[in-house]
């Protein structure tokens, strides 16, 4: 748009002839032909490809077994039937239980729930403090922190079940949501430092100057002002801890296994034939959370990126 | 209230910005603290504000020692280059946050807010976001929160830096107004000299965070503490002539340095008896021109009436009006108290 109206403003005036020849800032040329096709091609197989075992997954979560014994991975159902899908939610088998995936889903929404309130909320507030207060050794602080974010899980879950042992809380939803919380401080913290880095230092000593305090500011100014970035937050904790393997099958316990550690364990339990349809339509149902979040928010998050990489 | 600031130092990130500063507000006095950026002047006004810690020194504001109190409890109200209004809440909300979080009787904030939106003529606007506002209804916001707080001091921090031209005289002339009907005490902070010289009941003059002069604009202007402040206000600047002095009147004579302003040389025709210099620029301003000349090496800068008669490589004499220019030493460009009668030019 730029272009196009710089280049009319340019036409329009009387340019005097020494500036004719002036460089005018031009549509950029377009890609030869072969060149074209060859990038399209390259676009088309990559969708294809990425596509292709999603259409798989489907067709054969809709199909009879008899159908898939036949072998035709791609053939388009014959005698459409959500039954794969019922029993995947209600009564498959994991182990010698079979209640169904739906056990798992609850499970992961008690975890991913408090899980991701929690991380925002405490990351914003370091990132309120670090970036407007600014303690004491705060700068060290940040960087011990970040370095957090580097160590792999590994080396930590030995240490980190036997202190959650010691606390009582080892196997236990508080306990996992504990463990999601901490593993998710520094990505958190750092998305709301830089989105505050950005937000005018006047404005919070406007608020000092007008007796806001610590608690007051934050809740009444900056966490108003943080709509895109928490956006984001939600976005980025709610497919990290949903989409959680380990740390779920490590320290949940039995009785909180998230829905990917149950999803595992329903397609590892075979009692004679391998119900292929069944375990389709449970690992379509266990990602249908973080798609939902995508397709709904997608335009929110772009958004907040955004907004966070221009200006507060 | 009267600020009284002793020995003051603020310190920043283990450098010195302000060492052994002393400062004496009046009550209901307009000071402008003024000065090129990094002087100083903002972290003056952020100490006084309570926004920074200081080093040493006390600050006291209506005769109460202030200096380590929160800045809400200093009775002052602060206005900010960027305007610093709170993007989530409307105007009427922006205004009536502080009496908020005090806890003012729903009534009283209505009929303060009332008063404030009436004399900055905000009535209509109250129920708009500050993105809805321009730049001028916004300063007007921020200055209306600072009267809704019923601030004793009022603390400006380039208030006007971020508007145009014209939004910012309109502003200039409310602000006089303002503090004529307030009656309160202002400090405001600026590095443009023409919002000093006519705010200002008294102007302080700042440099590497050493306050250099305060008094009112006409005794700064008309009687300069030093080169630097003589070469900050007026524009152009100061014409500076090298030369000497004989104190005693005949006897021993020492280097000096003349300032005259441009205003105070008079243009006459070559051939009188007048140093004569040759005119290098001439710049119309309108009501009145600017013109450039050299006068034996040494540029000099006269104003003279619009009279379009000046040409480039016009020779003509210059007459000083010595009564009105100071003189320097050259060393340590302090003023030195002489009449400018004993100077004598280098050349001559």
């Amino acid at each position: 748009m730029t272009v196009a109206t710089s280049s009319t403003v340019a036409d329009g005036r009387d340019a005097p002839a020494s500036c004719a020849n002036a460089p005018v800032a031009r549509k950029p040329a377009r890609l030869p032909r072969p060149a074209r096709i060859g990038l399209y091609v390259f676009l088309a197989t990559a969708a294809i490809a990425f596509l292709l075992p999603l259409y798989v997954m489907v067709v054969t979560s809709i199909k009879p077994m008899e159908e898939i014994r036949l072998g035709n991975l791609f053939a388009w159902p014959v005698k459409l039937t959500l039954a794969p899908w019922a029993q995947a939610w209600t009564s498959a088998c994991t182990g010698l239980e079979c209640g169904g995936i739906r056990v798992g889903f609850m499970n992961s929404l008690a975890i991913v729930v408090p899980s991701t309130l929690l991380s925002i909320l405490l990351g914003a507030l370091n990132g309120y403090a670090l970036s407007f207060w600014r303690p004491r050794g705060a700068q060290a602080f940040f960087v011990v922190l970040l370095t957090g974010a580097f160590i792999p899980y590994q080396v930590m879950l030995f240490p980190l079940i036997r202190a959650l042992a010691a606390l009582g809380l080892f196997g236990t939803l508080p306990g996992v949501v504990l463990i999601h919380t901490v593993f998710g401080m520094p990505v958190m913290t750092l998305l709301f430092r830089n989105y505050y880095a950005s937000v005018p230092h006047e404005l919070f000593m406007a608020a000092r100057i007008d007796g806001g305090g610590f608690w007051r500011i934050f809740v009444q100014l900056m966490l108003p002002m943080s709509l895109p970035i928490i956006v984001v937050a939600v976005i980025m904790q709610v497919t990290a801890i949903w989409n959680d393997f380990l740390i779920g099958l490590v320290f949940a316990g039995h009785d909180w296994l998230p829905m990917t550690v149950q999803l595992n364990n329903i397609i590892n339990t075979t009692t004679g034939e391998r119900l292929y349809n069944v375990n389709m339509a449970a690992t379509l149902l266990t990602s249908l959370v973080p798609l939902t979040v995508y397709l709904v928010s997608g335009r929110w998050f772009v958004r907040g990126i955004a907004a966070g990489a221009v200006k507060g | 209230m009267n600020v009284n600031i002793q020995k003051l130092a603020v310190h920043m990130g283990g450098t010195p910005v302000l060492e052994n500063l002393d400062l004496d507000v009046v009550d209901g006095e307009f000071l402008v603290l003024l000065g090129p950026s990094g002087c100083g002047k903002s972290t003056l006004l952020h100490a006084i504000a309570g926004l920074i810690d200081v080093a040493a020194g006390a600050v006291h504001i209506g005769g109460r020692d202030v200096t380590w109190a929160d800045p809400k409890d200093r009775a002052i109200g602060m206005v900010f280059q960027s305007y610093a209004l709170y993007p989530t809440m409307n105007v009427e909300r922006n205004m009536s946050f502080g009496l908020r979080v005090a806890g003012t009787p729903k009534a009283e904030i209505a009929r303060r807010v009332a008063r404030a939106s009436r004399m900055l003529q905000l009535e209509p606007l109250l129920a708009r976001r500050p993105a809805q506002l321009s730049g001028g209804q916004r300063q007007r916001v921020a200055i209306g929160r600072a009267l809704v707080r019923e601030a004793q001091v009022f603390l400006f921090d380039e208030p006007l830096s971020n508007l145009d031209a014209k939004l910012r005289t309109e502003l200039r002339r409310e602000l006089k107004a303002l503090h004529r009907e307030l009656g309160a005490t202002m400090i405001y902070v600026t590095h443009d000299q023409v919002e000093a010289m006519t705010l200002a009941t008294r102007v302080a003059v700042m440099r590497g965070g050493r306050i250099q002069q305060v008094g009112t604009p006409g005794e700064v202007y008309a009687r300069p503490a030093n080169m630097f402040v003589a070469g900050f206000l007026g524009s152009p600047s100061m014409n500076f002539i090298e030369g000497e002095v004989s104190p005693g009147g005949g006897g021993t004579s020492v280097a000096a340095i003349l300032g005259v302003r441009p205003e105070h040389l008079a243009l006459h025709p070559a051939g009188a008896v007048h140093p004569q210099a040759e005119v290098t620029l001439v710049e119309a301003m309108g009501a009145h021109e600017v013109v450039w000349l050299d006068m034996q090496g040494q540029r000099l800068a006269a104003i003279a009436p619009a009279t379009g008669q000046h040409q480039i490589g016009d020779r003509l004499g210059v007459q000083m009006d010595l009564d009105r220019a100071s003189v320097f030493d050259p060393v340590s460009q302090e003023r030195i108290d002489l009449h400018a009668g004993a100077f004598r030019h280098r050349a001559h």
